[in-house]
């Protein structure tokens, strides 16, 4: 026999607590009750990096920067292991490259269009090549994502 | 085409960059030379010897990634030379680093084979050349002044005619 009222809340209810009903496969009803609203992370929550990460990343940013100071060549600079060492951070690294970029500049916007989806990318393509329109795209953007 | 920021430093921070500049180019402290902007991290030495201050020039192979005037993208001299001459109307001229009435020079170095940097020459026949993506622009007295472990050596010099408009 179906139940359609669900039967009292054991337990302390809350605002957000509700009852699911299901029916197995041998017709037996089961309510379940579900405390709270579900939660999705936020992409700051989600990407929120460690203190260790962020020493690591301070490091490599450097070695990076001081390695490549008097390079011009773009294909050097953006295969140095300091550099590829930052894009495999993921998404922890995305605050970081931000506030980088903010504070000191530097051509990271490659690691930015590694780590993020092609489809969130903000620069236009009138921007390709142009550093500081690129730059200006994706601090908006790390704005607007409450990344930066 | 633009122009960069000029260096506003103390006396104290201007030696500190001349020093620095010295160590990366021994050459310099045989040479009169100064650094005349700020460090920017928003054109490279090629952009520069091209006259342009808003971009990143190299023949990398992600268009995304680097501005390159020319469809070919390749880190061989030939290539640079093309791009040079289809873009900016230069045309090799061998190894004359000389002040030529009338024309206009760059200059291409390599290390290993490899191109590595590009300097212009100006009206007094002095060079400029920015340092890599992060650096100052410095002139320099002579194209040896940034030869050296970090560039290598000067191997082909391109000009073209001045327009006078």
């Amino acid at each position: 026999m179906a139940i359609d009222t669900p039967p009292p809340i054991r337990g302390v209810p809350t605002a957000e607590s509700r009852m699911e009903q299901t029916t197995t496969a041998d017709g037996v009803t089961v309510w379940t009750i579900r405390q709270g609203r579900p939660h999705r992370m936020s992409v700051v929550e989600r990407n929120e990096p460690t203190a260790q990460d962020v020493a690591r990343f301070q490091r490599l940013a450097e070695q990076w920067r001081e390695e490549t100071f008097l390079s011009s060549s773009i294909t050097a600079n953006l295969a140095h292991p300091a550099y590829l060492t930052v894009m495999a951070m993921g998404e922890k690294a995305l605050p970081l490259i931000l506030r980088e970029l903010e504070s000191r500049g530097g051509q990271w916007t490659t690691a930015l269009r590694y780590i993020v989806n092609q489809d969130d990318y903000p620069d236009k393509p009138a921007d390709i090549g142009k550093p500081r329109e690129l730059k200006e795209a994706w601090l908006t953007w790390g704005r607007r994502n409450r990344l930066l | 085409m633009g122009t960069p920021q000029p260096l506003t430093v103390s006396q104290l921070e201007l030696l500190q960059i001349r020093a620095q500049l010295i160590g990366w180019f021994p050459n310099l402290r045989h040479e009169h030379f100064e650094p005349v902007s700020t460090d920017s991290d928003e054109y490279n030495c090629i952009a520069w010897a091209a006259d342009v201050v808003d971009d990143y020039w190299w023949p990398h192979p992600n268009p995304a990634d680097s501005f390159w005037p020319i469809q070919w993208r390749s880190e061989e001299r030939a290539c640079f030379i093309e791009a040079f001459r289809q873009s900016r109307n230069y045309e090799p001229c061998g190894t004359d680093f000389s002040l030529e009435s009338g024309y206009e020079k760059v200059v291409l170095y390599e290390r290993n084979g490899t191109p590595t940097h590009m300097a212009r020459q100006l009206e007094s026949g002095r060079w400029v050349s920015k340092c890599g993506v992060w650096g100052w622009d410095i002139v320099h007295q002579s194209i040896h002044g940034v030869e050296g472990s970090d560039y290598g050596s000067a191997v082909v010099v391109m000009r073209r005619p001045i327009l006078r408009s």
